[in-house]
């Protein structure tokens, strides 16, 4: 079957790859309709290349001539605007170098900020510790060198038993009406309640 | 070696290599040979300008032949404007050419050739030239104009489709 003729015109360009060229190439032989088409495509080729060309290189004296007597200024190029040639793999090779030391100089910081055995996972500005894996001194001393962690989690152990020893100072208290924990002191909790009520009372007001 | 000699030695190199490619492409765009070399000529000088930030020979290559083609269109436009400001003034038909043309465009067949290629549209034309007289293959046509390679495919087609439906109109002279 022959091919359609944008396929047989890019036959004639020599832009047809194997092997369907070389299928190309038995049609044109076996089918005379198929030969005459790309016979038509031949004579177009023919006909643009039937003019004859000037001298070129004559041309090409010529106007290297003119262009060698002319004075000739190079436009200064700003230094961040110039383009280095650089070979792939070795911009690759440099972009993998820079990440590499990206992520060591970050994993570095990261460790010099907090012990190894403290940290059970880290995201960002959060810390999250937990107790038993790690004393209650190297916890507090997380806690004093804790400048570069915004937030503390500090997750108490599933099986742990605790009680409540000596006087609590602070008890947690809950607004249920505005569904807003509130912290009052309990050694004065009469005052406060009316301060909370009457604060939240204006806020609904 | 010094820096200038290197410039000097670069700057010729792509002269030799990429002249006779854009004379050929500017040539069948612009229809005479003095235009022709006027273009190549401001073309290599703008080149020469921007060196330093063209290093690489291929690219320097591509980047000839995007400026070249523009500017043998824009002065074939410009012409254009020029022969129908003239043509409104005199009131009278202008010559299609400009003076000192060469010899070439005065034989017939070079006019029937020429006739034929300025009736395609511009997006056809320029990719045929590029194909047929600078001798580009479909990979470095798209790189020139940022197109793809299929495009250039079914351009270089329509192109001859569109030649093959003027010649047959009958009006254009095949030798």
């Amino acid at each position: 079957m022959c091919p359609d003729r944008e396929l047989l015109s890019a036959y004639l360009d020599g832009e047809v790859p194997s092997p369907w060229k070389e299928r190309i190439a038995d049609e044109l032989q076996n089918d005379a309709e198929c030969a005459a088409v790309y016979a038509q495509l031949c004579e177009g080729r023919r006909m643009l290349h039937s003019d004859p060309e000037p001298d070129f290189a004559a041309s090409k004296q010529a106007v290297w001539q003119r262009i060698a007597d002319m004075p000739l200024v190079r436009r200064p190029v700003p230094l961040w605007r110039r383009r280095v040639a650089l070979p792939v793999p070795v911009a690759a090779a440099a972009a993998s170098l820079l990440m590499l030391l990206a992520g060591g100089l970050l994993w570095f910081t990261a460790r010099a900020t907090v012990g190894p055995n403290e940290i059970a996972s880290s995201a960002g500005n959060e810390l999250v510790v937990r107790i038993g894996e790690i004393s209650i001194e190297e916890l507090l001393r997380v806690i004093n060198a804790g400048e570069t962690v915004g937030e503390l989690t500090v997750t108490l152990p599933d099986s742990a038993t605790f009680g409540i020893f000596g006087e609590p100072q602070l008890v947690r208290a809950a607004d249920y009406r505005r569904r807003e924990p509130v912290i009052v002191p309990l050694e004065n909790p009469t005052s406060t309640d009316d301060e909370t009520h009457s604060g939240a009372s204006a806020g609904r007001e | 070696m010094s820096w200038r000699d290197s410039h000097t030695r670069h700057f010729q190199h792509v002269y030799d290599e990429v002249f006779p490619i854009i004379v050929r492409i500017v040539y069948r765009i612009t229809g005479d040979l003095d235009s022709a070399e006027e273009v190549c000529q401001d073309a290599f000088i703008r080149f020469y300008e921007r060196m330093d930030t063209i290093p690489d020979s291929e690219q320097a290559r591509y980047w000839l032949i995007r400026v070249a083609k523009n500017l043998a269109l824009n002065l074939q436009k410009r012409r254009g404007r020029e022969r129908r400001a003239y043509e409104r003034v005199f009131r009278e038909p202008a010559p299609r050419e400009v003076s000192g043309e060469t010899e070439v465009l005065k034989a017939e067949s070079s006019k029937a050739v020429q006739h034929a290629l300025n009736r395609l549209p511009e997006g056809l034309r320029t990719v045929l030239i590029m194909k047929e007289y600078g001798d580009l293959n479909y990979k470095e046509i798209a790189t020139v104009l940022g197109i793809t390679e299929g495009n250039v495919k079914v351009r270089v087609f329509r192109a001859r489709e569109r030649l093959a439906e003027v010649l047959k109109e009958g009006d254009v002279y095949v030798p």
